[in-house]
This record gives C-alpha cells, structure tokens and sequence, in this order.
C-alpha cells in the first residue's frame, strides 16, 4: 500500500507542473491591459502605464514570468491582488474555510441522502420502495441548484422568517448561527448530490448482490446484513467513491451560484468578483488552489480504491 | 477598462466619463451578467411570494421631491443595516487615495468629511470648509470651520487640508484634483488653492466627493485599513466581503444630524437578492432598481423613496463615421425613439422622458425643447426619403450586456426603430470592456449609456462630451468649440446658482439638440427601499447612484 501511494504522489508531479503553466498562461486569454487599468484607464498617462507594468513584470519574456511566479507560489506567495488590499494567499486562507464549510455539509446531506436511499433501493429493486427512491433521485439530479436555493428562500427566509436568507458566520463566533446560516445552502447544494450518489449505490448494488461470491455467502448461511454490509457494499462502493470524490471536488470548487445567492463569502464569490475585474493574480490563485484540490481528492480517491480492492494496489 | 470602476468625480473636472450604468461600471455590471439567469428565478420566486396588498410605499414614484417620512420613536442604540454589494461597489479600501471602486463613497462619507458637501440637486455647502472666496479665476481661498476635531482628537486645520488634497493627488483614479497647481495655508483656519485653468466650479464639486475628504496626516500611513476622519461615524468591524460596520463618531460637529448609533453595511447582491435581504428582514433599506419597483410596491411592509436623479440614459452617435457623420439621420434617430414606451415598461414610469441633458428641476433646463421630439416613426422615415437616405439605415448600438435595464431597453429601442426606417443590431459589451471596446478601439455606431449625473456641476454634462479635453469627444468625433466655450464660461464662474450657469448650460443644450449629438431617452430616478417597521424618520434616496443620505433617518424603538 505504501509504494502504492508513493507510485501515485510522484506521477502528481508532471501534472501539477502542467497545470500551474496552463494556470499561469491565463494572462494571455485574457484581453485588456492591467497596467492601464491600474494607471487610471483609457486616460492614463503612457509613461505611467509602463512604469506600472514594469513594477509588475509584464515587461519580461512569458517563462521569465512564469518562472518568477511558480518561484512563489511554492512558498505559498500567490502575488497581490490589482484591486484588493490583502495579498492572494492571505484572500485564500480567509475564504477556503468558507467554501469548506459549505463543500463539507452539503457533503455530508448529500451522503445522508444518498447512502440509505441507495442501500434501500438497491437492495430491494421492482418494489415501491426503488420505484419511489429511483423517482425522487431523478427529480433531484433535474432539480438546479440555484432554484432549490430561491425555492428555499422564499420558504425558510422570506415567507416564514426560520433561516437567514444571506451572510455567513464563522464556526468560531457561534456553532448555532454558522450552522443556520449554512443550513440552506447546504441542502440545495446536497440534494442534487445525493440523488446522484443514491442511483450510483443503486445500480452497483444490485450488480454486486447478483455476483457469486454473494450467492455463495448466502448459501453458507450468512446472515443478509452481513452479505450486503461486508461484502456487497464493499464493492459497490468503489463507483460510489469516484462519485462521492467529484462532487466533493466541484463543491470546493463550484458553488459560486450558491455563494452568489446567499451572499457567502467564500472562494467562488471571490473568484467570480476577481473575473469581473479581471484581477488575474487572484483569479490564478484560486484556480492553482482548486485544480491543486482536485488532484488531491482525485488521489484521497485512487488510495480509497486500494482500501476497498487489493487488486488497484498492483496497477 | 478592466476591473475599474470608471469615474465620477474624480473625471468631473475635464473628463466625465459615461458609464454602462450608474458609476460602478465593470464591477456592477459584471455582477448583472452572472446574476441574469439567478435573477430572473429570484424576481419570479419573490413575486410569487409576496402577500399583494395595494401599495402602502411612501415614496413619491416619478415625483420630483422625495419622501418616505415614518413615524416612531428613535432608539439610541439603534444600528441601521444597509444592504450593499461590498464586493462590487467597495474597494477594499478605506484610503480615499487607494480605492479603484468610486462607490465606496456611500461608504466612506460617512466617516470622512469632504471640503464641500453637496445640497440636495441644485447647489454646493461647506462641509470641513464652511466658505470660500473665488479670489480671482484661478485662486480658491477656503476658510475652514473651527473647532472641527478627527474621530482620534486632533483638530482638522489647513495644514490636514493642504496634506489630505496632495495625498489624494497623487491617485491616478482621482484625476480631477490635478488642476491644482498649488496650496498654501497661511493661517490654520484658510487654505489658498492655486488653479491651472479657470475651473473652480469643477474643483468645489470634486471636493464634495471622494477626492475631497480630509484625514489627519497622522493617520495617512495607515487609512487603508484604520480610516480616520472628522465624519458622522467611525469604523468599528470590517471583514472584507462581508460587512463594514460603523457606530457613531463622538467627535462629529453636528450629531444631531444622524439618528442613528451606527450603520452596518452588510454584503447583498444588487437587484432581486436585495430586495429577499429585505423582505426577511436581514437588512432594514436598499438601493432598489427600477425592475424590483414593482415587487416591493406590492409589499405594504415595505416603504420607497424617490428622488429625481440628473443621471441619463443617452444614446452616444460616432460622429466621424457614417451613418452618423450625417446631420439629417441624426435628426431622424431623435424621431424615432418612443421614449414613453420606455419610461413606462424599463422604469415604471418612475423615470422622466428625456429631450434634452438636463431635467426639469434643473436650471440647466430649456422649456422650448420640451417635446421636440415626439416618438414619429413617419416623419423619422419620410426625412430619411427627402435626404435621399436608402433604408433601413442599418447600425451598431452597444449596450453593456446582461446589464437587466439596458438588456430590456436596447429591444423595445429596436423595435421602435423598425418603422422609422432604421435596423439596428445589438452588440453587447462586458461592462468592463465598454471603455476599451467602444473608445479605444472604436466598436459600433453608437452606444447606449448612462451619462452620471454631476449634479449641480452642470457643465460637466458637456465636458467629457463636447470639449477637446474629453476623451469621448475625441474618439466620437464630436468636439465642438462653440459648446466648449459655453462649459468654460459656466464652469469657470466658480458657482453653481442657477441663475449664472443656466443661461450658459440651455444655450448648449439647444445647440447638442439642434445638431442631434446625441439622442437622451430618460432620466433615472435614484430609489431606495426600507422596512417600515424598523426605519423611522425621512429615509430618502440619495441624488444619484452611489451616493448616500442617512441623515434623519432612525430605528425605531
């Protein structure tokens, strides 16, 4: 398991270096000229729309550039923002645990949801209880997002008064308000996810309880929780755990509608407010810091597959 | 241009710059293009939920004075929490000097106090100053209240003046300030500023904004984050994005002016997610759009204020390139815009149809061009015919998409174009990306904008337009000396009476009309929208977009 691991961290390399170049390279989609923004806009004195891009490096060759910024970057300095006072890295380190927050409860509504509708209905497939739970799951994953969320709203916050309609509290200033605060958007974020979560368990739960090796365990007598617990579910949820792995991914670094609506300051607000000002140093921070993410929960994922099968451990 | 937020005043002396809509260019409008498919559920979900009820709102729709006066007794330690978009209209800047965003000034004039302050619409009072002397065209000599103090003890003297004004020079956003050749400060209460040029109306007018807050030199090290001044309030709490929380400043000259022991402005995205803010009664008053009227018209908890606004929506025509470089299309495109229809269904009829620059209230006002140009779709064709103009004279008209007022606006325009003889094809530009799309690099015909309101400067309706010094003069082609003179002689006279700068301001307005320069549609009206049973007192929106007026406005007991 170990070299396993090692074999998996160190094949990270070529594509974090790939991938901090391609983050990097987004200065040179983007159309406009930062200096001259900063300098005062089309009125801006020439002399000093050079003497700001110098101050800025855009005056050097492109891997000059590029090599100037990962040289940072690995120490954690991503640079400063053009219209925000605090540096990119202290903008991340205030706002992750925000989108944290929100990725990791709508997370777990989303396995809530998903795992025990998914055991029920996958387990008991052609009753009412899987015609129910396959509907309601295809009603979820139909459902947007950000229209659970007004529905939610309009519901909790503005008809009935029981739930902030915006904002956003830290865990540290109070447990209770943080948790009502974010308690809307997590299930708007977390019921598309679980329906997903729970057809996936579905389908390879049925596949898994259709195998021998559990035809064999019930012959033996084993009792049915067990067949399903230990070795039926163990399989199943290898799928289940790509699944679980993507959507922990994209709420770390998707939920700027959801953010945008409820007001909460997390990374894909900030990263939506940075591309509307074409802020590009805080725009490759959080895209560096979300593909950095999805590399790493991709790996959570490949070593949970290990866990769960020997055979991924040789491959 | 990317990011900025293009300028009020701080262009208001040579170069005001038009605006996508109302003052906070890319950053407003670029919130508008990501919350367009939000919005539009937001607006039908809130609708949906409203209880209806006829209208018990305050405000005054479409009336020309505001109102929204309730009842109720003040509470003492009552905080008045202020929906605002914090990421797209504040700079993360408390330094008047550093911020790129010109609408952090709702925020900061609440704790900075200005040279000058403006009054209502039409004029200009003291505010650190408490009057001055146009000693001779270019020499403005400022004689400042005594006994003033900064929120941390120090006197406001001329000496804090003098520094304030050099520090905030010295921002390339806060160009206005350049004109200013020199300062001296011979006695602690008198402060002597030297002009360039003779344009001391502009520069008293500057000085009511951002350009002209005062602070201690002391404290200028540390403004970004440690704002020290002599306004109604003081800092108290921020956390970037989320809230800026002020409580009353100890110190300040006139506490009887506010009510209110402190004011939180608390992060709400503008439009629909504003007005679910306030109808759950997290926030107590927002900016309201014209679309949302209606929604909250409709609640009976809910009050509205209005307040006639001098900030246009115009039509800016390439005058250099065909179609036109040609007089004779221009007067036709004046025919043909149904400005009522677009009163009515963009603004709820709460705006004012606009034939001219300035509205009715203003003295820049002509009377004899009311109505000139009545919606006429045969006489617009039938010009075009007698010119030996071929139809339909085709062109591009720029709009800053996804902006909701303009994206509802720029189709009823085309359709009533249609039969007038003109096909006009909607571009859509980023907000961000208007100065540089249509200024710079020359994209479309014409361009639908908001041209800012200056308020009582009315010379500066024409200035960015019309006068050599005006960048979009220049790449519109479209400077003319004979209206540049007439800017010169009101904006040099140093006041802002009507009585001296309206005779100058119609005789240009007559001449922009006559020429067909441009083609206005309507004036806004500046709206706010507040919880009837929280807010007391006279809430009243402020002059224009990103301005402020929190004065006699209390919670209630």
């Amino acid at each position: 398991m170990g070299s396993f691991i090692v074999r998996r961290l160190l094949a990270l390399v070529p594509l974090l270096v790939v991938i901090s170049f391609a983050v990097f390279a987004l200065v040179l989609l983007v159309p406009g000229d930062p200096a001259q923004t900063l300098a005062g806009g089309a009125k801006a004195d020439p002399a000093q729309v050079a003497a700001i891009r110098h101050q800025l490096h855009l005056d050097q060759p492109l891997l000059a550039q590029y090599w100037r910024w990962l040289s940072h970057a690995v120490t954690g300095d991503l640079g400063r923002p053009l219209f925000q006072r605090a540096s990119v890295a202290e903008g991340i380190r205030t706002r992750f645990p925000v989108t944290l927050s929100l990725a990791l409860g709508a997370m777990g509504v989303s396995l809530l949801i998903g795992i025990p509708v998914g055991i029920i209905a996958g387990t008991r497939p052609g009753t009412w209880k899987d015609r129910t739970a396959t509907l309601g799951s295809s009603v979820g994953i139909a459902v947007p997002d950000f229209w659970l969320a007004m529905v939610l709203v309009v519901v909790f916050a503005v008809q009935n008064h029981l739930l902030p309609a915006i904002g956003y509290v830290t865990f540290t200033q109070s447990p209770v308000e943080w948790a009502r605060h974010l308690l809307l958007p997590w299930l708007a974020l977390g019921l598309a996810g679980g329906a997903t979560l729970a057809r996936q368990l579905r389908g390879s739960l049925i596949d898994a309880l259709d195998q021998d090796y559990v035809r064999t365990a019930r012959a033996m007598g084993m009792r049915e929780r067990k067949v399903i617990g230990k070795h039926a579910l163990k399989n199943a949820a290898i799928p289940a755990v790509t699944i679980v792995g993507i959507q922990f991914a994209y709420l770390l670094g998707g939920t700027f509608i959801i953010e945008q609506i409820f007001s909460i300051p997390g990374l894909g607000s900030w990263m939506l407010q940075a591309i509307s000002a074409k802020d590009l140093p805080i725009i490759q921070g959080v895209v560096l810091v979300t593909a950095v993410i999805f590399v790493a929960v991709n790996l959570v994922v490949d070593i949970t597959y290990g866990f769960l099968s020997p055979k991924v451990r040789v491959t | 241009m990317p990011g900025q937020a293009p300028g009020r005043p701080s262009t208001v002396a040579t170069t005001p710059e038009p605006n996508g809509r109302g003052g906070v260019g890319g950053r407003r409008m670029g919130l508008a293009r990501r919350n367009g498919l939000v919005a539009a559920a937001v607006a039908a979900l809130v609708v949906a939920a409203c209880s209806g009820g006829g209208s018990s709102s305050s405000g005054s729709a479409g009336g020309a004075s505001p109102s929204g006066g309730t009842g109720g007794t003040p509470d003492p330690n009552g905080v008045l929490k202020v929906g605002q978009d914090l990421n797209n209209a504040f700079s993360d800047n408390f330094d008047p000097a550093k911020g790129t965003n010109d609408c952090s000034y709702q925020d900061l004039s609440l704790i900075y106090e200005s040279v000058t302050h403006p009054v209502g619409n039409d004029n200009v009072d003291g505010g650190v100053a408490s009057s001055w002397d146009l000693t001779d065209p270019t020499t403005l000599t400022f004689h400042l209240r005594s006994g003033d103090r900064f929120s941390d003890g120090t006197p406001v003297d001329s000496t804090a003046v003098k520094q304030s004004l050099a520090h905030t020079a010295g921002s390339p956003q806060r160009s206005s300030l350049a004109v200013i050749s020199g300062m001296d400060a011979p006695d602690p209460m008198t402060l002597v500023v030297h002009l360039k040029r003779p344009q001391a109306g502009d520069l008293l007018w500057a000085l009511t904004y951002i350009d002209g807050m005062i602070y201690p030199a002391s404290a200028v090290a540390s403004l970004a984050t440690k704002p020290v001044g002599s306004g109604p309030f003081t800092l108290a709490k921020y956390q970037t994005g989320q809230i800026i929380s002020l409580r009353a400043n100890p110190t300040y000259r006139d506490p009887s002016q506010y009510k209110l022991a402190g004011v939180d402005f608390v992060q709400v995205g503008s439009g629909p997610q504003a007005v679910t803010a306030l109808k759950s009664g997290q926030v107590d008053m927002i900016q309201l759009r014209p679309e949302d009227y209606p929604t909250v018209k409709a609640d009976p908890s809910l009050g509205v204020s209005t307040t006639p606004s001098y900030d246009y929506v115009t039509m800016q025509l390439r005058l250099n390139q065909a179609p036109f470089d040609n007089q004779q299309v221009r007067a036709a495109l004046d025919y043909a815009v149904d400005r009522n229809e677009i009163n009515r269904v963009v603004y709820n009829g709460l705006g004012e149809v606009a034939d001219q620059a300035f509205p009715k209230f203003s003295a820049g006002y002509d009377p004899a061009l009311a109505g000139t140009y009545t919606y006429n779709p045969a006489k617009a064709k039938s010009m075009l015919a007698a010119a030996g103009i071929t139809t339909p004279v085709s062109f591009d008209m720029v709009i800053p998409g996804g902006e909701p007022t303009f994206e509802r606006m720029a189709p009823l325009l085309q359709n009533e174009m249609a039969p007038a003889g003109f096909k006009v094809n909607i571009d859509r530009v980023p907000g961000g990306e208007l100065f540089t799309d249509v200024y710079l690099h020359k994209q479309g015909n014409a361009v639908l904008i908001v041209n800012l309101s200056n308020g009582p400067a009315l010379w500066s309706n024409f200035g960015s337009s019309y006068t050599s010094v005006g960048f979009t003069a220049n790449a519109f082609g479209a400077v003319r000396p004979e209206i540049a003179s007439l800017v010169d002689q009101a904006q040099g006279a140093g006041t802002f009476a009507g009585a001296t700068i309206g005779p100058p301001m119609r005789q240009a307005s007559g001449l922009v009309m006559s020429e067909g320069l441009e083609v206005p549609v309507v004036f806004e009206t500046s709206a706010i929208a507040f919880n009837r049973s929280r807010v007391g007192g006279t809430p009243t929106a402020p002059i224009g977009t990103c301005r402020s007026n929190l004065a006699g406005v209390f919670i209630k007991k």
